[in-house]
């Protein structure tokens, strides 16, 4: 059996991933048979509000990849203005590529074939660093971040907590 | 190393299976465990809290998106040879021994200072029964350390956004070094960048909506790049602003040029009919018109009269006639030399120089523009045309033609199609093109020239004979064919000048003396016509007029038809050429050109164009400087 060129591209991925990680984020599959789903683990990034959270996120990969961009998902709740409630990931690079039908973002910032695993985390990364409000898929999160600043920070160190816990009991298990 | 040594043996004793090598790694440091593939996690982790000295329960193994449990085997992780393994280490004082977060903080932990923040979470986290939110900030605001750490990412931001601004406000140094950076600089080549910046200011879009001129500004990627460069560069800042004064003090000792300043700031840039409404008292024109009219006590009063002819032999015109010449100043050009500084006089003499005048015009290409763009010049056309009788007296009004009844003929014939000229664009466009103004200014000189040097020849072709009708063919072609000889003597460009300076009218003949004993002064060129300044006004009008008839039978060459018309009338230039072009003799000196007898003729006949004056220079081998 063949394997279509994402497969490949994939797997390449996956294998110098785990040779040679990437700071900040630890990626494998969820299911060893699907190289199409695959499960992070993005460590909270120094200096910032999440930092000591362990946040699980899951990336969808279409069968066009790289033509396609994957979804990524946040397993871990999550709480940021450009993550859903649900914990879809609100990020322009994993937009379908092509011009933005709300003339909002320019084709060059949305999806590229040249994206991989690492370049997507690290934007994601960038992103919890520095959430831009300016497309919020978590409107509320937004609205705290701008006007109610301390409230928004409550709620994170609540999901930094939780994901700890979660950390914890498996470390215990 | 050696301690490795010891936990491969010690792993040995575990299992006598094959090894292998995992990167355990963290922010701060990585080390490499061997380790049976077999291996549980929590050997996994004994080894690991050994190697980093840590205790297992704060070590945290992440492996492909998932963290390591104790229960399961390295097998289970795929962990395989050369691997690497992420390790978060949590803070090591953890549980309710840790009696506050700043003793935590306090805490010297030498493996990562990260952990700290860490510490503080787990801290609050221990006591979750009473959620303290005090305490949640300062396990993540850490508000001491709030500018540097987490706090200040996020809502700070425009604190320190607007502190920095004050900050380069007030320290222009800070600005520049700022502005020095390469990460500004490259963004200043990047003039997309610049401008969503400024557009994403409020400032500036309230700005731009005002004005979609500046809209125009902003998106113009030369002009943001030269602007950042010159708030860059203060030298470059200083050095606009000094040419902008220069320029300005230049244009004011032009005679006239101050005059010129503030005309152009009253009467053109202010709409045309405004300047005749609200300014007849102060209009050089005004005395024109016969004071003991019921006219003048309308000051103030809307004024339906245009303005009167400045060159009418007779100032107490009838009403009809008076109406008649008005229009006249405006469309046959009479309307430039109002605006001309030079035309300020308001006699009968006051056309302005013609060289003046065209100098002006190329001085002022947009304030030519300006004056024929307005409604009111459009207008003044409009009705003439409509109204050819109208212009037909006006221009019979004129002293040239005035005792001239074939002229007049001639004038009748060709004013319709002179005003449809006049309102040719491409007409237009001559007039305020400096390089067409200076081509029909040499067409001019040159046909002089010819006739002067040769008067029977130029008779023959029709120049020197102003009855000629102009109509017929013969007349037209060798005006064009005068041209080239224009230009192929072009020093004695300059005896035309001094004669015309020394026509009657001006006082000031001493000055052209000088200018035509230079003329003379020149080796290559000694001027046979150096003793021209008595050549007759009138036989100089009269071939004038021809020429003009002439021009005007070609339709491409028509332009410059109503601008002989105006040069008709030209005095000479009041002020000696060495004080008009100063400057520009400075600047030629300056380039090397030492020969200042040279340097004057050929800015004389360029009019003051420092370049064509240089390409002249250059072009005489005689005046280049001898190195």
């Amino acid at each position: 059996m063949t394997e279509p060129q994402s497969a490949l591209l994939l797997r390449k991925q996956l294998a110098e991933l785990n040779k040679n990680p990437v700071e900040g984020f630890s990626a494998g599959l969820i299911d060893d048979n699907d190289i199409y789903k695959w499960e992070v683990l993005i460590i909270g990034p120094p200096d910032t509000l999440y930092e000591g959270g362990f946040f699980k996120a899951h990336l969808y990969f279409p069968r066009e990849y790289p033509l396609r961009p994957p979804k990524m998902k946040f397993i871990t709740e999550i709480w940021h203005p450009n993550i859903d409630k649900s914990g879809d990931v609100c990020i322009s690079i994993l937009h379908e590529p092509g011009d933005d039908k709300w003339g909002y973002e320019k084709a060059s910032e949305r999806w590229l074939p040249v994206h991989t695993v690492e370049t997507i985390l690290i934007s994601v990364i960038s992103m919890l660093a520095d959430p831009n409000d300016e497309s919020p898929a978590n409107v509320d999160a937004a609205k705290e971040w701008r006007e109610n600043y301390s409230e928004f920070k409550r709620k994170v160190a609540r999901c930094v907590r939780r994901s700890q816990e979660e950390c914890e009991r498996s470390t215990k298990k | 190393m050696a301690e490795q040594n010891d936990n491969s043996a010690g792993a040995d004793s575990t299992s006598m299976k094959e090894l292998m090598n995992i990167t355990v790694k963290t922010p701060k440091e990585q080390h490499v465990i061997e380790i049976s593939t077999t291996a549980s996690v929590s050997e996994f982790r004994t080894k690991v809290a050994a190697k980093f000295n840590q205790a297992e329960e704060q070590l945290c193994l992440i492996f492909a998106g998932k963290i390591m449990k104790d229960a399961e085997t390295l097998l289970h992780h795929k962990l395989a040879d050369g691997y690497v393994v992420h390790l978060v280490i949590k803070s090591s004082a953890r549980g309710p021994q840790d009696p506050s977060s700043s003793t935590s903080s306090a805490t010297p932990n030498a493996t990562a200072p990260s952990a700290n923040t860490t510490n503080n979470a787990s801290s609050n986290q221990s006591t979750p029964t009473a959620p303290n939110p005090g305490n949640l900030f300062g396990a993540f605001g850490l508000p001491s350390l709030g500018a540097l750490s987490g706090g200040g990412l996020g809502g700070n931001m425009q604190n320190l956004h607007d502190r920095v601004q004050q900050e380069l406000m007030t320290n222009p140094d800070m600005l520049r070094q700022v502005l020095d950076s390469p990460i500004v600089q490259s963004m200043m080549n990047s003039p997309e960048i610049i401008r969503t910046m400024l557009s994403a200011n409020p400032q500036i879009q309230q700005l731009m909506e005002r004005n979609p001129e500046l809209t125009h500004v902003l998106n113009n990627p030369e002009i943001l790049r030269q602007s950042m460069e010159l708030a860059r560069n203060p030298a470059a800042f200083q050095e606009l602003m000094r040419t902008q004064d220069r320029a300005l003090s230049n244009l004011e000792s032009i005679p006239g040029g101050y005059n010129a300043l503030q005309r152009m700031y009253r009467d053109i840039q202010e709409p045309m009919l405004n300047a005749v409404q609200e300014r007849l008292a102060g209009n050089p024109f005004a005395g024109l018109v016969d004071s003991t009219t019921e006219r003048n006590p309308q000051q103030g009063v809307e004024n339906r009269n245009p303005l009167p002819n400045p060159w009418a032999p007779q100032s107490p015109n009838s009403p009809a006639s008076a109406t008649g010449n008005a229009p006249g100043s405006g469309s046959g050009g009479g309307g430039n030399a109002a605006t001309t500084p030079t035309g300020g006089g308001g006699t009968a003499g006051t056309g302005g120089g013609s060289n003046n005048l065209l100098q002006f015009m190329m001085q002022n290409n947009s304030g030519m523009q300006n004056l024929l763009s307005t409604p009111y010049t459009q207008n003044l056309l409009d009705s003439l045309i409509g109204n050819p009788d109208l212009a037909q007296q006006l221009m019979g009004a004129n002293p040239l033609f005035a005792g001239n009844p074939q002229m007049q003929e001639h004038l009748r014939e060709m004013t319709p199609r002179l005003l449809n000229q006049l309102r040719d664009p491409e007409f237009q466009q001559v007039l305020s093109n400096p390089a067409a103004l200076q081509a029909i200014m040499q067409i001019q000189q040159g046909i002089e020239q010819l006739r002067v040097a040769a008067p029977n020849f130029a008779r023959n072709l029709g120049f020197g004979a102003p009855l000629v009708p102009p109509t017929a063919p013969s007349a037209t072609t060798p005006a064009s064919a005068a041209t080239p000889a224009a230009t192929a003597t072009t020093p004695a460009s300059d005896t035309q000048r001094s004669e015309n300076n020394a026509t009657p009218a001006t006082g000031v003949a001493s000055p052209n003396v000088t200018s035509s004993t230079g003329n003379a002064a020149t080796p290559t060129a000694p001027n046979p016509f150096a003793n021209l300044g008595n050549l007759n006004r009138d036989t100089l009008n009269q071939f004038m007029s021809t020429m003009i008839s002439s021009l005007a039978q070609q339709s491409d060459v028509a332009g410059g038809a109503g601008l002989a018309g105006l040069l008709n009338n030209s005095q000479g230039p009041q002020v000696p050429p060495e004080e008009r072009y100063s400057t520009q003799l400075e600047q030629l000196s300056g380039m090397g050109f030492v020969n200042r007898e040279a340097n004057l003729q050929a800015l004389i006949a360029t009019f003051g164009d420092i370049n064509a004056a240089v390409e002249r220079l250059l072009g005489s081998n005689q005046n280049f400087p001898q190195s």
